[in-house]
């Protein structure tokens, strides 16, 4: 029996309403870890190229690590992958809270669904055993209606959930996968997925969690973590008012995107701070499975024009910014509205508030009008339409039933020029960190393989000459030592940006919540992973070895879109990034495609990568062990 | 009121607010007297942040350097580091 992982794989046919139980031994978990990792390694052994993201044929898999419900701060997550409905390209996308451990309890470390039920089903998984049971009492449920239900029927309180809402049931591109009906795999339209295989929801409930190895050390790394959230200036800034704490920074530093990215300054922004939260309409501060940090947000509005349930969290700072600031929207009632809808229905907060934006600024061009919107006036600050708008994306009513295709797509649609405010890359729509002021994110943002993503990386005030010591030390320790201003990408940046991109993708495999893993200013460092893998699985392992993983996953990624015809051609970034901005720190401050290509070149290189397609060679999947799969060149 | 002082208006953002001096509201908004031709230095030093804890300082939401001289009515914004914006003006 190992330590820390089960063992166990589920694989279920949906077609067929069966499944098997595989039994990979130690090597597999030490090549891929866990999350992202192991879900490419499926997704890549049984999906053909070119298969219908909405089709049967599509391979949905959630899968935890082998450090997976050991409790420490940061300990909670698990990775969502199939093709993504809304770029075509890999999808990825992780969410938090006590379904990841309890499932590790329930006896599996991945779950791999294909097919596609005849009728609405949903998995209910107890203590290792599987039953495929009837979901069609649920369909059309929001996702907190699903949790009831399933709790009450199961008679058990302890379940955990992971759910779709109707969203996901209509196949909006933009539908996300929650669990607790408030933590989302948001981005990549994965909710879709899981709508088009009639799948309603996964119920786990385990009593078995995972051996330790060294239960004496993982206890001391965790009560140092414990200690240290307030001994750490992010932790502690996250535990006081969420992610949002970050927003009037970034709009004083000219980084936060206004009016559809036309801007990088947002003068209603004290409105919709993690603050203004805190001193408004915070309930309660949630956390995770084993977390000290407490960055979950819970807000509740009993009355006025927009109540609030708290059952459904409180916004982040992403939402806060792409339903707020990208639509001119300075009212913070509103944007918890939204975010109570997008967690009801089941929609990814950033695609919906920017294809909302999106939308507002084409409206406010006369590149769209009110036939165009069923008779919706969209002017950006206003915040009755923005609100009205989500229902109808989630419900694909009126105007949203185009706009729940997500902005590239309604784009497509539309035509007239609109096609030119969209801001996205490979059709993922742009979050709320702006490249013009932290310029390694146009590389990352660019070169994802599953489109713009500001959780992939470090960002660049970290490695700035300004940046603080315990941010220094970690990043020397790294083999990063020369500190880059933040509006720079030259060939240091994009080591940077390599480098961190891996320690981002350990955190992605093996689970982490990004907010407490790091490598530069989060509560745990660089030198934390390796005891922290020792002391749970008794592995002995190098930071290099987790490197080997997390570049392994990386690289799976761009193999499985290189399969389906991407390549440095599609690593470009959407036009509004590369105009000049108007107003606040960043005005007339734009992204130049030359610096991009530069970088990309630097990139690739460092990757190992073919320069001419930006794709992994047969020579680098060999590298890594991966010679198992087809490359492009080969 | 010192003789020849001035009143600045302090925000400490995020986890610096636990910086913030006895019966300020837990907003971290306050208003400060302090000698005229005081710097950013000397404020952070008044209030005994440590260093490591600013990331970054905006002075009337412009980013300036700890030795530059403050007026009357500044305001200052004071940031821990998080995953957020950066300093360069």
């Amino acid at each position: 029996m190992p330590y820390g992982y089960n063992g166990r794989i589920l694989k279920v046919d949906l077609t067929s309403r069966s499944w098997q139980v595989e039994e990979p031994g130690e090597s597999f978990y030490r090549e891929y870890l866990g999350g992202s990792g192991i879900g490419l390694h499926y997704i890549l052994k049984g999906l053909p190229a070119g298969a219908d993201p909405l089709g049967p044929e599509n391979i949905l898999t959630f899968a935890v690590s082998v450090v997976t419900g050991a409790p420490f701060s940061g300990n909670a997550r698990i990775c969502a992958n199939a093709k993504s409905p809304l770029t075509g390209a890999i999808g990825d996308s992780q969410a938090g809270g006590f379904f990841p451990a309890q499932m590790k309890a329930a006896g599996y470390d991945a779950i791999i669904l294909k097919g596609r039920a005849s009728s609405p089903v949903y998995l209910w998984i107890k203590d290792g055993a599987v039953e495929i049971r009837d979901a069609s009492h649920l369909w059309g449920k929001t996702t907190g209606e699903t949790e009831d239900l399933i709790k009450e029927e199961l008679g058990d309180g302890k379940i955990e959930i992971t759910e779709i809402g109707p969203a996901g049931e209509k196949l909006a591109r933009l539908a996300c996968i929650t669990n607790m009906a408030c933590r989302a795999h948001g981005r990549n339209g994965l909710g879709a997925v899981m709508g088009s295989k009639n799948l309603k929801a996964i119920a786990v409930r385990g009593t078995k969690p995972p051996r330790i190895a060294d239960p004496m050390a993982l206890k001391r790394l965790a009560q140092w973590g414990a200690r240290n959230v307030s001994l750490n200036p992010s932790a502690r800034g996250l535990q006081a008012d969420g992610t949002a704490g970050i927003l009037d920074n970034q709009h004083f530093s000219g980084g936060l995107p206004t009016f559809n990215w036309s801007s990088g300054a947002f003068e209603s922004y004290e409105s919709i701070t993690g603050e203004t939260m805190s001193a408004t309409i915070l309930k309660d501060r949630d956390t995770c499975f084993g977390c000290a940090t407490r960055c979950k947000r819970v807000v509740e509005i009993k009355s006025g024009e927009f109540e609030v349930d708290p059952r459904y969290g409180g916004p982040e700072y992403e939402t806060t910014a792409t339903l707020g600031s990208y639509c001119g929207v300075g009212n913070l009632a509103a944007v918890a509205k939204a975010n109570e809808l997008c967690n009801k229905y089941g929609l990814d907060t950033i695609g919906t508030g920017a294809t909302i934006a999106w939308a507002m600024d084409c409206y406010e061009k006369g590149l769209i009008t009110k036939e165009d919107t069923n008779g919706l006036e969209l002017h950006f600050g206003d915040a009755v339409a923005m609100v009205q708008l989500v229902e109808q994306i989630a419900l694909r009513r009126g105007f949203g039933e185009i706009l729940a295709e997500g902005s590239a797509r309604a784009a497509r649609i539309l035509g007239r020029g609109t096609e030119k405010l969209v801001v996205a890359v490979k059709g993922a729509e742009l979050p709320a960190h702006m490249p013009e002021v932290k310029r390694s994110l146009a590389l990352i943002y660019a070169v994802n393989p599953f489109g713009a993503d500001h959780q992939s990386h470090d960002h660049d005030p970290s490695y700035a000459p300004d940046a603080g010591e315990m941010e220094r030390r970690r990043l020397a320790y790294l083999g990063l030592q020369e500190p880059q201003p933040s509006r720079l990408l030259n060939e240091e940046k994009v080591r940077y940006a390599w480098i961190t991109q891996k320690m981002y993708s350990i955190a992605d495999t093996l689970c982490l919540c990004q907010f407490d893993w790091g490598p530069s200013w989060q509560l745990y460092g660089p030198e934390d992973f390796v005891p922290l893998v020792k002391a749970v699985t008794g592995w002995e392992v190098t930071l290099d070895d987790l490197l080997l993983a997390a570049e392994r996953r990386i690289n799976m990624m761009r193999t499985f879109n290189a399969r389906e015809g991407f390549g440095r051609w599609d690593d470009i970034l959407p036009l509004k990034v590369l105009q000049p901005k108007i107003g606040g720190a960043s005005d007339g401050i734009a992204v130049t495609a030359e610096e991009v290509e530069a970088a990309k070149d630097v990139y690739y290189r460092l990757a190992g990568w073919d320069p001419a397609t930006g794709n992994p060679t047969t020579q680098k999947l060999a590298e890594l062990g991966l010679g198992w799969i087809k490359s492009a060149d080969a | 009121m010192p003789r020849d002082g001035m009143e600045i208006e302090i925000r400490l953002h995020g986890g610096l607010r636990q910086f913030r001096p006895r019966g300020v509201p837990g907003s971290g908004q306050f208003c400060l007297e302090v000698d005229e031709g005081s710097t950013l230095s000397d404020v952070i030093g008044r209030l005994r942040i440590p260093v490591s804890w600013i990331r970054v300082a905006y002075v009337n939401q412009s980013p300036i350097p700890k030795e530059l001289i403050l007026h009357s009515g500044d305001r200052i914004d004071l940031f821990p580091p998080a995953g957020g914006g950066s300093t360069e003006p």
